[in-house]
């Protein structure tokens, strides 16, 4: 059975080709644009994996974040960070991501990682 | 009144710290900020070739645009008259190079965590370097560092890890003028040996060795000569089976083997990817307490007593500035007198990547395997006539006519002894030429030499049944030599990396009998007791229940200044000169024979009311 994978960005064309590319992959895949929708998506779709954007309007990809990995029942996704630098992949894993993919996006790289988690 | 070099009417040099390839560099004091700051001073031959200097001023312009919690910051740049300055923080603390040779003597294995921890900070400066782009122009400015080293990494004692050097790397060592003797080329990426451009990506790999030697325990690349450490360098050989006999988990090999890829296109792209696997690493080991209270911890503990040399050092300067502030008053230009002040100061072969900032006594523990004490004893410039009889071929005419001038101002004067004397030395001059003195290439001590050029040297000194040694020594005018501070026979800051063992014999007793003792935290059983110790610094401690402390006289002014209780010596110096004693309670007494030091050690004990 293939892993279910929400993608969260607010940059639609990254969510269209993170779909393609992942669904060709064999992960099974959903797309949420803002944090607000990733919280209520992560509950009702149930991945497997979260793979998110920290950056992004309204709830910030570290706050979606850590509201998961508070939950019991989400607390279990794994969570995967999208990050450019230093700081934000530190906060990240402050906030509970069990992961980090570095910008710009390796889509190999991605797929090894979401494979091993 | 204590000459001093001012520099740009405000920094005014209080005494030298290190000596590299390209630069000294000064402890110094910031007349205007009002706090203690490093300079580094171009070494006169390096200042006269304007290709240097132009890239040096360059990447000085680039690395002042640097600011970062884990880099050294960059302040300024000076020139002033034909010398160049590069004004830098101060770094109270050691670089990683020192604490892998303590560790290494002391057999300590530093936790893998701690060395995760500690390239990931460096790793932080690193990306934020990697990626800086032109504030105005919006332009990448491709800083790449090129000289990641155990040199240049850091340690403060207040827990803050920095890289240092930014550029000067870069301007002491382009692509065309590779610096390729066999301390740089143990630290160099395949491209760097093979003299090919560079990118970020070389720094990465420079930060897989770093990791590497602080988990196995020693450099990645080893050989008997430098073309075979180059062979090595070139081709990335790396032997990773010392990794796996050291313990070291497969997940972090195979990070290290990422870093050290040949290739740059198989390793990290950026050092922001290679974070990400240090953290993880990280997690993975971490318990209840974080990384960063592991890491004050250990350091803590592996560099106790270079903190309480600090200490005493940072009490001592505080009353010292007061000092500075009122000569810094004097006009900015150095005064130069027919009694030119000079100073002496030597430094460890580990840190000719000149950027080892540390003090006078942190450098005295690291020569804790001391065999023979050269004693550099350094005298003021007179006026009279010398007779030919010098270290550089006689008297130097600093204007080149061959005519005693009036103004002529003579060259510091050199005396070298050792303790026992009789032992044969070799001075090599920054060239590695061997210096003859009076005809002799190896003169044995103690001897004097009438006249020695400013500039920094290796002195090798060799006697049977003593194992060799080797010093690095600056010779640098702008110091009042009573205010240099160099009691050598004190400071004994020797190279130690061909020593052998200097035993003492130690006996501790205390009053009464029967207290348990404790030596560097280290339960020794009770009293009495005698062993025989490595030269070094030692902490003594002696408990027996019921018992505490006892006054065996009154204390004096001096004594409020100490800390109840205390015994910390530095067995490479005389007692008298010992800096970590209560002498309330303790009593010391020592005897030096032909069979070697002796240290009586006695503490007091009172019962507990």
């Amino acid at each position: 059975m293939s892993k279910k994978v929400l993608v969260v960005d607010d940059d639609k064309s990254i969510l269209m080709i993170a779909e393609t590319f992942l669904k060709g992959k064999g992960f099974s895949v959903v797309t949420a644009n803002s944090g607000e929708k990733a919280l209520k998506m992560a509950d009702s779709e149930k991945p497997d994996i979260i793979l998110l954007d920290v950056v992004m309007p309204g709830i910030s990809g570290f706050e979606v974040c850590e509201k998961l990995k508070k939950n019991r029942k989400t607390r279990k996704i794994k969570i995967v960070i999208i990050s450019g630098n230093i700081p934000e992949i530190e906060k990240g894993f402050d906030y509970g991501a069990d992961d980090c993919i570095v910008k710009p996006l390796d889509w190999n790289k991605l797929t090894e990682r979401l494979e091993d988690l | 009144m204590s000459e001093k070099t001012i520099i740009a009417n405000k920094y005014v040099l209080d005494r030298l710290i290190g000596v590299g390839k390209v630069a000294f560099v000064y402890k110094a004091w910031d007349n205007m900020l009002h706090k203690f700051i490093a300079v580094k001073k171009i070494h006169e031959d390096f200042a006269k070739d304007e290709k240097f200097v132009d890239k040096f001023r360059k990447e000085a312009i680039h690395t002042a645009k640097l600011e970062h919690e884990n880099i050294v910051r960059v302040v300024n740049f000076i020139m002033e008259g034909s010398d160049y300055y590069m004004i830098m923080d101060y770094v109270n603390g050691v670089n990683l190079e020192y604490l892998l040779m303590k560790c290494q003597k002391r057999n300590i294995k530093i936790p893998p965590e701690i060395a995760v921890y500690i390239i990931s900070e460096i790793t932080k400066a690193l990306e934020y370097a990697h990626s800086l782009k032109d504030g105005v122009t919006g332009e990448p400015l491709n800083i790449v560092h090129r000289d990641v080293s155990p040199g240049n990494i850091m340690l403060y004692y207040n827990g803050k890890i920095k890289l240092t050097d930014f550029g000067i790397a870069k301007a002491g060592r382009d692509s065309d003028d590779e610096a390729k003797d066999a301390e740089s080329l143990a630290y160099m990426s395949p491209e760097q040996a093979l003299c090919g451009e560079v990118d970020g990506r070389s720094d990465l790999f420079n930060c897989g060795l770093v990791l590497y030697e602080i988990l196995a325990g020693e450099k990645p690349y080893s050989g008997e000569s430098d073309i075979e450490i180059w062979k090595k360098a070139k081709s990335a050989s790396i032997n990773y089976k010392k990794l796996e006999s050291a313990g070291v988990e497969k997940e972090l090999i195979s990070v290290i083997k990422q870093l050290l890829s040949k290739d740059p296109d198989d390793r990290y792209r950026s050092a922001a990817e290679m974070f990400v696997d240090l953290k993880k690493f990280l997690i993975k080991t971490g318990s209840t307490e974080s990384i960063e209270k592991k890491y004050h911890k250990f350091i803590g503990s592996a560099l106790r007593e270079e903190m309480f040399a600090s200490e005493q050092e940072i009490k001592k300067d505080l009353e010292k500035k007061y000092e500075l502030d009122e000569e810094s008053e004097l006009p900015g230009k150095k005064e130069v007198s027919n009694k030119e002040p000079m100073r002496i100061e030597n430094y460890f072969p580990g840190e000719e990547s000149f950027s080892v900032i540390r003090d006078k006594k942190i450098r005295r523990v690291a020569a804790l395997k001391v065999l023979i004490k050269v004693a550099v004893v350094f005298l003021l410039i007179g006026g009279s006539v010398y007779a030919f009889f010098g270290l550089t071929g006689g008297r130097r005419d600093p204007y080149g006519s061959g005519v005693q001038d009036a103004d002529y101002v003579k060259k510091p004067e050199l005396r070298l002894t050792t303790s026992p004397p009789g032992a044969r030395v070799r001075i090599l001059d920054q060239y590695s030429r061997n210096i003859l003195v009076d005809m002799e290439d190896e003169p044995v001590t103690p001897l004097h030499i009438q006249e020695i050029d400013y500039g920094y040297y290796t002195i090798q000194a060799e006697k049977e049944g003593y194992g060799r040694i080797s010093r690095r020594m600056g010779i640098q005018e702008g110091f009042d030599a009573e205010d240099a501070d160099i009691d050598i026979e004190n400071s004994s800051m020797l190279g130690d990396f061909f020593l052998l063992p200097f035993d003492v014999k130690i006996s501790v007793d205390s009053r009464p009998r029967g207290a348990m003792l404790y030596i560097n935290e280290e339960n020794m059983g009770r009293t009495p007791y005698n062993g025989t110790h490595e030269v070094g610094i030692y902490n003594f401690r002696v408990e027996r229940a019921g018992f505490e402390p006892s006054g065996v006289r009154e204390p004096d002014l001096e004594d409020a200044a100490r800390i109840r209780g205390v015994c910390v010596i530095d067995t490479s110096i005389p007692i008298e000169k010992q800096v970590g004693v209560d002498y309330r309670f303790w009593e010391i007494s020592e005897s030096t024979s032909t069979d070697g030091k002796q240290l009586n050690i006695t503490g007091y004990l009172k019962r507990r009311n």
